[in-house]
């Protein structure tokens, strides 16, 4: 999961790290404050644990930073990924920023001033410019009212706010509906997107077929299709954006 | 039905499925340039979430005469249930290899898997082209 992003939609509901993943929120100023638990259900801030920074947690990010923005504080995230290349390919667009890719400020802000207009880039290099190496793996620091701030930009930025999810149907029509949206021209899902879809199939009877990697035909492009409800359904193919595991 | 590249087309349509097909309609449309448009709609039996029928289109050339050697790669393949979903399961050697066991020359597997692989059927929603078909190694 080392290639995920704590921005992404998570099959829950809302955004999250990694499942099960290895984001911990340690925060100097509360002791540690490790905040999550299973499920969507409400947002915990405990008083001195070390604690997965887990989907419910960032599923209800707005909540958390209406209850603690006022603190201001810092906090630390750190993440052990399995490649460098944790921020190569940001929002499915490759631009080739990597852990510990800037060296110095002026690295930072010379890469800002070349993609000057450039939203994706730009938000990229607001995360990337965090990022130090740590040991094996990446510290992030930012201050809590500046991380959430940020994510509800990359929210509304991105049209992926809770309230907007894409991937939702609440019965089959919606769903065959969904799918027909998923698999026009220029479409293509997130990871995040298709751990939603998954569940979203599981829960209509259907199941995905993955074809990650297709060797020869008119387009050898990552894509899933979804099976068991019907032969319209599992005709359309569902692209996969780059860097999709 | 005689028109071949109608009956390539029901052929190819029925690739990814083991439905059965209770809708099909085709309309030929002819150009002075050997290109052809055929056009309609499609349902299969076990499109169960609602009865609307996939509109398509399908362009194609008339003098390519590898549609035959394709139109029987496409039974070849559903004979032997080699497809899954739009995957042709088996290697591209390995297709060949079967298809040079059953007779076939090397020239007619080669145009043959081309020209199987070089065909897309359009989707049409909405009178506009959303998506289409096409099946892949």
């Amino acid at each position: 999961m080392g290639n995920s992003h704590p921005n992404m939609i998570d099959p829950d509901g809302g955004f999250g790290g990694p499942i099960g993943g290895g984001y911990t929120a340690s925060n100097p100023f509360l002791g540690t404050a490790g905040v999550g638990g299973g499920g969507t259900s409400g947002l915990q801030i405990l008083g001195s644990v070390s604690g997965v920074l887990s989907a419910a947690m960032m599923g209800n990010a707005f909540a958390f930073q209406n209850a603690v923005g006022e603190l201001n504080a810092s906090v630390t995230y750190t993440e052990t990924p399995k490649s460098n290349n944790w921020w190569g390919n940001f929002w499915n667009k490759p631009i080739g920023i990597k852990a510990g890719e800037f060296k110095t400020q002026k690295e930072y802000e010379d890469f800002k001033q070349s993609n000057k207009g450039d939203e994706t880039a730009a938000e990229a290099a607001e995360w990337a410019g965090a990022l130090v190496p740590f040991g094996g793996g990446i510290k992030i620091t930012f201050s809590l009212k500046g991380i959430f701030k940020s994510i509800a930009n990359l929210f509304t930025w991105r049209g992926l706010s809770k309230g907007s999810n894409r991937i939702t149907a609440n019965t089959l029509k919606e769903f065959k509906d969904l799918i027909w949206d998923l698999s026009k021209y220029g479409s293509e899902i997130n990871t995040a997107e298709l751990r939603q879809l998954e569940k979203l199939t599981e829960r209509f009877g259907g199941k995905i077929r993955f074809d990650l990697n297709p060797i020869k035909g008119r387009v050898r492009k990552p894509h899933v299709q979804i099976e068991g409800l019907g032969s319209q359904v599992h005709g359309r193919k569902i692209w996969l954006g780059k860097g999709v595991k | 039905m005689n028109d071949i590249h109608i009956k390539y087309l029901l052929n190819y349509l029925g690739l990814g499925t083991k439905s059965e097909l209770i809708l099909f309609s085709a309309n030929r449309f002819d150009s002075k340039n050997h290109q052809i448009k055929i056009s309609g709609q499609f349902r299969w039996k076990d499109d169960i979430i609602d009865d609307n029928p996939q509109s398509y289109v399908w362009c194609v050339s008339t003098n390519d005469f590898r549609i035959t050697g394709a139109l029987e790669l496409i039974n070849i393949l559903k004979e032997k249930d080699l497809m899954d979903g739009d995957r042709i399961k088996c290697k591209e050697g390995e297709l060949k290899e079967i298809l040079y066991a059953m007779g076939w020359a090397q020239k007619g597997i080669e145009g043959a898997i081309e020209y199987l692989l070089d065909t897309e059927v359009l989707l049409i929603d909405e009178s506009a082209i959303t998506s289409s078909y096409f099946v892949h190694f």
